[in-house]
C-alpha cells in the first residue's frame, strides 16, 4: 500500500540518527533499541496523521523523544547535578589557551582533532537530561530552535537556555577529558596560582552573572 | 594627509579634544568619554589581531553560540558580524566554536546494529529489502 511504501522510504533512512540520538538519550543499547523500535512502531501506526509536505524527520524526533520521556525518564530520575554555575561564556577555548595562542597554531585545534569519539559521547551523555536532549537536537540533529520547540513542545525562550545551559555543560565535560589527557596548557595566564583554572576566581564570577535567566534551575 | 596623526601644535586640531573647555564645549557635539571622538578625525588604532578583549568583544563572546545557530534577531546579528569583520581574536573565538560543533555532530554518530534493524523492519510488517 501506498502509505507504507512512502513511510518506509522517508523514515528509514532516519534510523542510526534517531538510534544515536536515543542512545545519548538513554545511555543504553538495550534501551535505546526498543526506543528506536517503539518509536518506529508509533510512527507508522500514527503515518496517516502526519502532515505530508511537513517535516517527517522532526515529527520522528518528537516521538522518540516523547517516548523517551514517557518511558524512561520515570525510571532513572535523579537529580541534575552537573554544577554549571562557574562555567562563563567561551569556556572551554578560554581553558584551551585561545585567548593567548597565535592564529592558526593552537591547542584547541589539536584539542578538537585528538578528541575521541567515545569521549564526544560521554560529554554529551553527561549532559543534564533536560539540557541535554536540547542540545542533541540542536547541535547534533541540526534543527532550529523553532523546531526544537516544536519537539519538546516548550516556549522558543526555553529552548534556548536548556542549549546555552547544555553548551556549558559539555564544554565543561570535554574540559575535564581535556584535562585528565594532559591537553590542557600551563595554566600560567591570568591565574596566580596556577592550579585551579581562571573560573574559579571571584573577578569571573561575576563575569556569568550575564547568563540567560529565562530558563529553569538546574538544581532542585 | 587626513590620515596622518595629528599634530599637537596645531591648535584647530587638538581643540577637537579639549572637551573640558567650557567655551568650546557649548557649541561642539558629544565628544564621548574623555573627549574621545568616536566619528573623529583620529585614525583606528592598528589593525586588530589579538585586540585586547574589550566589551564588544564580552558582547559577541556572549552572542557566538546564537549567532552561529542563526538565530540572533538581525540588528544583533549585524552588529556581530561587523565586530567580527575587524576582530582577530573574535574570529580565533569563533573558528574554534565552529569546529567544536562540527566535531560534537560528527563524533556522535552510532550506526542502528544490524539486526535490530532487521527486526524493526520486520516488526514493521516491511520486507528486509523495502
Amino acid at each position: 500500500m501506498a502509505d507504507q511504501a512512502s513511510f518506509a522510504e522517508a523514515a528509514m533512512p532516519l534510523m542510526d540518527q534517531l538510534y544515536s540520538a536515543a542512545l545519548r538519550m538513554t545511555r543504553n543499547a538495550a534501551d535505546a533499541e526498543d526506543l528506536v523500535q517503539e518509536t518506529y512502531l508509533k510512527a507508522y501506526r500514527g503515518y496517516e496523521r502526519f502532515q505530508e509536505g511537513t517535516n517527517l524527520k522532526a515529527w520522528m524526533y518528537r516521538i522518540l523523544t516523547n517516548s523517551y520521556i514517557n518511558r524512561y525518564r520515570a525510571k532513572q530520575r535523579r537529580p541534575d547535578e552537573t554544577d554549571i554555575s562557574d562555567v562563563e561564556d567561551m569556556y572551554l577555548y578560554r581553558r584551551l589557551g585561545g585567548e593567548q595562542s597565535e592564529l592558526g597554531t593552537s591547542a584547541e585545534e589539536s584539542f578538537l582533532s585528538s578528541v575521541t569519539d567515545d569521549a564526544v559521547k560521554a560529554a554529551i551523555e553527561a549532559i543534564p537530561e533536560n539540557f541535554r536532549i536540547a542540545v542533541l537536537l540542536a547541535d547534533v540533529e541540526g534543527f532550529a530552535y523553532k523546531e526544537i520547540a516544536e519537539i519538546l513542545d516548550v516556549p522558543i525562550g526555553t529552548v534556548m537556555s536548556r542549549i546555552h545551559r547544555g553548551r556549558k555543560a559539555l564544554e565543561k565535560q570535554l574540559h575535564d577529558y581535556a584535562g585528565e589527557r594532559n591537553l590542557l596548557p600551563d595554566a600560567d595566564f591570568g591565574n596566580e596560582d596556577g592550579e585551579e583554572p581562571v573560573v574559579e576566581t571571584e573577578a569571573s564570577e561575576s563575569d556569568t552573572s550575564a547568563v540567560a535567566t529565562d530558563g529553569e534551575v538546574v538544581t532542585p | 594627509m587626513s590620515q596622518t596623526p595629528m599634530n599637537p601644535n596645531e591648535p584647530s586640531q587638538s581643540a577637537v579634544f579639549a572637551a573640558s573647555d567650557p567655551f568650546v564645549a557649548a557649541d561642539t557635539p558629544f565628544l564621548g568619554i574623555d573627549g574621545f571622538n568616536p566619528a573623529g578625525p583620529m585614525p583606528l588604532a592598528a589593525p586588530l589581531q589579538h585586540a585586547p578583549i574589550d566589551a564588544s568583544c564580552m558582547d559577541v563572546h556572549r552572542s557566538l553560540s546564537v549567532f552561529l545557530d542563526g538565530e540572533l534577531a538581525l540588528p544583533q546579528a549585524q552588529a556581530v558580524s561587523q565586530h567580527l569583520a575587524v576582530c582577530g581574536s573574535c574570529q580565533s573565538a569563533q573558528a574554534f566554536q565552529m569546529q567544536l560543533r562540527t566535531t560534537v555532530a560528527s563524533k556522535a554518530l552510532d550506526p542502528m546494529p544490524e539486526d535490530v534493524r532487521a527486526r524493526i523492519t520486520r516488526a514493521l510488517g516491511f520486507s528486509e529489502d523495502a
